[in-house]
């Protein structure tokens, strides 16, 4: 089966390598270079502290796969499981973690309940004053992701697929009921199978064969300091997804931030952000004052109403779609690219996708 | 050290390296970055980029106008976290 995968994204790349591993004759189309969206921009967050049944198994899943990675793609992709630690600045909040903490446990994750004390004596460096409570999976962490763009990128290569950059893709083209190809500023590319994995250009793509998906774009702005000692063990976040602080494996301390304003269009940096960014770093550990802030950088982030990705076939039979991942991209790309690669060659997925199924209109 | 072409102080990068990583692949300015490292350290890449843009040029054969600079980042040097908070803090 010969099957094009729109979007060298972390998505498109991993439901890329996985064809090619079930023996698919695969050809990627990247606009600018592996990674150029999201992908390259992402902080590396990975954690299983999901609300619902579904989303935690595959979490888990993927960690299981995400711990394997390096060997299977047989490249050095650092995945540092020192913990995951949500943070609760109100009740409601604490509550809501404190409930998805249930379902995780239930199905085997490690998550477990931190009072405000027990915060400050495992991590003496956070002020924890105005922190009502937390939960922390410590098999959780983060990952490196240019690594993981990079190790796909090579896996998929080593099983005889196929990467063109700079491919420029303006459009598919159907005989009514299955997609035929893909028109590109390099010229027609046929298959038999497509897969549309191109984060915020998605959207475009899908209109000219007259689909849309209920995806609103979102601006993400994150800053890295100068690499400090080792200090910070798990990764932070607050404010339910509006605020993440990692120490990277370099040393470096990377804030994000995922900002308001309406209708993003650009990938500037601005001085709001950074101010922003650099009240809560000193808020929250205060001893980081002093250290210097390098570079700042933004990304554009395809989200859905309920946060969760949308994947699977369409109307046209030979057409799937994998995007909207809300910036877990990172965190599902193995799983995701396993489950997707398995519905397009089997029609048999290893895990129940219909709750991801596109409301593609 | 001695025949050491360093390249990148802040990533302890060498000319070797640099030509390494574009032959495994990695043959755009961007891509090249991310794989190495360059241009990600405190000098933010005002000593690296051009050293690395001329191999990248010799060793594709790219002229001049079709090398292409990475996206510079804010700030121009490194700042405080202090003074960004300012008063906020």
């Amino acid at each position: 089966m010969r099957v094009i995968v729109v979007g060298a994204g972390i998505m498109g790349l991993s439901i890329a390598y996985n064809l090619a591993v079930r023996g698919a004759e695969v050809t990627v189309l990247e606009s600018r270079y592996p990674g150029s969206g999201l992908s390259v921009r992402a902080i590396g967050g990975v954690h299983s502290q999901w609300g619902n049944e579904h989303d935690v198994s595959l979490a888990k899943r993927n960690r299981e796969a995400l711990e394997r990675l390096s060997g299977v793609l047989e490249f050095n992709i650092p995945f540092r499981q020192d913990g995951y630690l949500l943070l609760a600045t109100d009740e409601d909040q604490l509550m809501q973690i404190k409930e998805h903490a249930k379902v995780q446990q239930s199905l085997g994750i490690e998550t477990r309940n931190l009072s405000p004390q027990e915060i400050s004596d495992r991590y003496s460096v956070l002020d924890a004053s105005s922190i009502v409570g937390g939960t922390l999976s410590e098999r959780d962490g983060s990952i490196h992701p240019f690594s993981i763009v990079f190790g796909y990128w090579k896996g998929l290569l080593d099983h005889g697929g196929k990467l063109l950059r700079p491919t420029l893709v303006k459009g598919l083209e159907t005989n009514g009921e299955q997609v035929s190809g893909v028109d590109t500023d390099q010229g027609t590319f046929k298959a038999d199978a497509f897969v549309l994995s191109a984060g915020v250009g998605t959207r475009s793509i899908l209109r000219s064969v007259g689909l849309d998906v209920p995806t609103t774009t979102v601006r993400h702005e994150m800053l890295a300091t100068e690499p400090l000692k080792f200090f910070l063990k798990p990764m932070i976040e607050l404010y339910q997804g509006r605020l993440f602080i990692n120490q990277s494996l370099r040393g470096e301390i990377i804030c994000h931030i995922p900002r308001t304003d309406p209708d993003p269009k650009d990938t500037r940096s601005t001085l709001e952000f950074l101010e922003d960014a650099a009240t809560e770093l000193t808020g929250y550990l205060p001893s980081l004052g002093a250290a210097k802030v390098l570079r700042s950088w933004a990304g554009l982030v395809e989200t859905t109403p309920n946060s969760e990705p949308i994947c699977g076939s369409t109307r046209y039979g030979n057409l799937s779609v994998a995007l909207g991942d809300s910036g877990k991209g990172i965190m599902l790309a193995p799983i995701i690219g396993e489950l997707v690669s398995e519905a397009i060659m089997s029609g048999e997925p290893s895990a129940d996708l219909a709750p991801y199924a596109p409301s593609i209109e | 050290m001695v025949g050491k072409k360093i390249i990148c102080f802040c990533e302890d990068l060498t000319e070797e390296d640099i030509l390494e990583a574009i032959r495994l692949g990695y043959d755009d300015i961007e891509t090249l970055k991310r794989y190495a490292g360059f241009s990600t350290g405190p000098c933010q890449g005002k000593t690296c980029l051009m050293h690395v843009l001329r191999l990248l040029g010799m060793e594709k054969k790219l002229k001049p106008g079709q090398l292409r600079l990475t996206t510079q980042r804010p700030p121009v040097d490194p700042v405080r976290l202090s003074v960004l908070a300012g008063e906020k803090r």
